[in-house]
C-alpha cells in the first residue's frame, strides 16, 4: 500500500513537469550554446548558413529559455517540496539542497539576461552586448552543475547518456572557439601594410 | 528603370524567401522542444509507474527502519546502552552485575534482590565512555 502511495504519480504531476521542464531546458540550452559556439568560431561556413544558424540559435534560447520558466513555476505547485517564490527565484534561499539548488538558479537567471538582452543590445552596443553574451556558457555550465547536483534523475542511466551527449560537444568547441576569437583579435590589432610600402608591397606579393 | 525595378522585386523575393525560412526553423523548433518536454515527461512517468524512480526507489529501500535503527544504535554506544536499561528494568530485576549506575545516587543494596537471573550478554560490548545520566530516574522508580 505504501508502495502504491509512493510510486502512485498522480500526486507528483507538478513535480514530473518540473523535472522534464528541467531536462527539456537542459537539452536545448545545451543545443543552443553548440550551434552559438558554431556562429561565433565559425565553424559552419556557406551561403545563408550564418542566418539560418542564427535564427537556430535563437529560438534554441527561447525555448531553453521557456522550459527554464516552466521548471521554475511548476515547482510551485509541488506539495512536498513547497518551495515558495523566494525559493525558486532567490539564490540559496531555498531549503532543498541550497547550494545546488542556488547554482541553477544563478545560472538560470544569467541565461534569462543574457539571452533576452539579444533584443535590447542597440541601447548599449553590440560589441558591448557580444563580450557579454560570451559569459553565457558559464551560466549554462552551472545550470550542468545543477543537474549534477540536485537533478533527482541525475543517477538514472539515460540521463546520463543525454548529459554526456550534451555536454561533450560544447566543451569540445569551446577551445576551438577560444582560439578563434583569439586569432581575430590579433589580427584585429595588426595594423594594415600601406599598399606603397615594402611590407605591403611584400604581403600583395604573396 | 527596368533592371532597378527588376533588382529591387529580386532583393523582395530573398527577404521573402529568407524570412519563410526563419519561420520555418522557429516552428520546427518549437515543435522539437514540444517533443523533448514530452518525452522527458513521458520517461519519467514511466519510471515513475513502474518503480524505478530514483527518488523514490531511494525512499522505498529506506523503509525497512529496523535495519537502520540497530546500525545506528551501534554507531551511538551511549544511546544503545540507555535504551537496554531501561528494557531490563521493565522486564527483569535489575541486575546487580550492572555496574554503570552513576556514584552520585545511592545505589540500592544487592542483597534486597533474589538470585540474578542470567541475562543476556550484549552481542557487542559497547563500554560507554562516559555514562549517560538517565539511569537515575531508572534505580529511583
Amino acid at each position: 500500500m505504501t508502495l502504491l502511495a509512493l510510486t502512485n504519480p498522480s500526486s507528483h504531476l507538478f513535480w514530473i513537469t518540473s523535472r522534464a521542464a528541467g531536462t527539456a531546458s537542459l537539452v536545448l540550452a545545451s543545443m543552443s550554446v553548440t550551434v552559438g559556439l558554431m556562429i561565433g568560431g565559425k565553424l559552419m561556413q556557406g551561403r545563408g548558413r550564418g542566418g539560418d544558424l542564427r535564427a537556430l540559435h535563437e529560438a534554441l534560447a527561447l525555448g531553453a529559455l521557456a522550459a527554464l520558466a516552466l521548471h521554475g513555476i511548476s515547482l510551485l505547485g509541488d506539495p512536498y517540496l513547497h518551495p515558495g517564490v523566494a525559493g525558486i527565484a532567490i539564490p540559496f534561499a531555498g531549503r532543498y539542497r541550497p547550494l545546488w539548488t542556488g547554482l541553477g538558479i544563478v545560472g538560470g537567471w544569467g541565461l534569462a539576461v543574457l539571452g533576452l538582452s539579444y533584443y535590447a543590445r542597440d541601447k548599449f552596443g553590440a560589441d558591448r552586448w557580444r563580450a557579454l553574451h560570451r559569459f553565457t556558457v558559464l551560466f549554462w555550465a552551472l545550470g550542468v552543475i545543477h543537474s549534477i547536483g540536485s537533478g533527482t534523475d541525475a543517477r538514472a542511466r539515460w540521463y546520463l547518456i543525454v548529459l554526456v551527449l550534451l555536454v561533450v560537444p560544447p566543451l569540445v568547441m569551446l577551445p576551438a572557439r577560444l582560439a578563434s576569437g583569439d586569432r581575430r583579435r590579433a589580427e584585429r590589432r595588426q595594423p594594415r601594410p600601406r599598399p606603397g610600402s615594402a611590407t605591403g608591397a611584400n604581403s600583395l606579393a604573396r | 528603370m527596368g533592371d532597378v525595378l527588376h533588382a529591387r522585386a529580386l532583393a523582395r523575393a530573398k527577404v521573402r524567401a529568407r524570412r519563410k525560412r526563419v519561420t520555418l526553423i522557429r516552428r520546427r523548433t518549437f515543435w522539437f522542444s514540444m517533443a523533448v518536454f514530452a518525452v522527458a515527461w513521458a520517461v519519467i512517468f514511466a519510471q515513475m509507474v513502474g518503480g524505478h524512480d530514483p527518488a523514490l526507489a531511494n525512499k522505498k529501500k529506506a523503509r525497512p527502519q529496523p535495519v537502520v535503527e540497530h546500525r545506528q544504535a551501534h554507531a551511538r554506544p551511549v544511546r544503545h546502552h540507555v535504551r537496554r536499561r531501561h528494557h531490563h528494568h521493565h522486564h527483569t530485576a535489575p541486575a546487580p552485575t550492572n555496574t554503570t549506575t552513576s556514584s552520585s545516587t545511592p545505589a540500592p543494596a544487592p542483597t534486597a534482590t533474589p538470585a540474578p537471573t542470567p541475562t543476556p550478554a550484549p552481542v557487542t560490548p559497547a563500554p560507554a565512555p562516559a555514562p549517560a545520566p538517565a539511569p537515575v530516574t531508572t534505580s529511583q522508580s
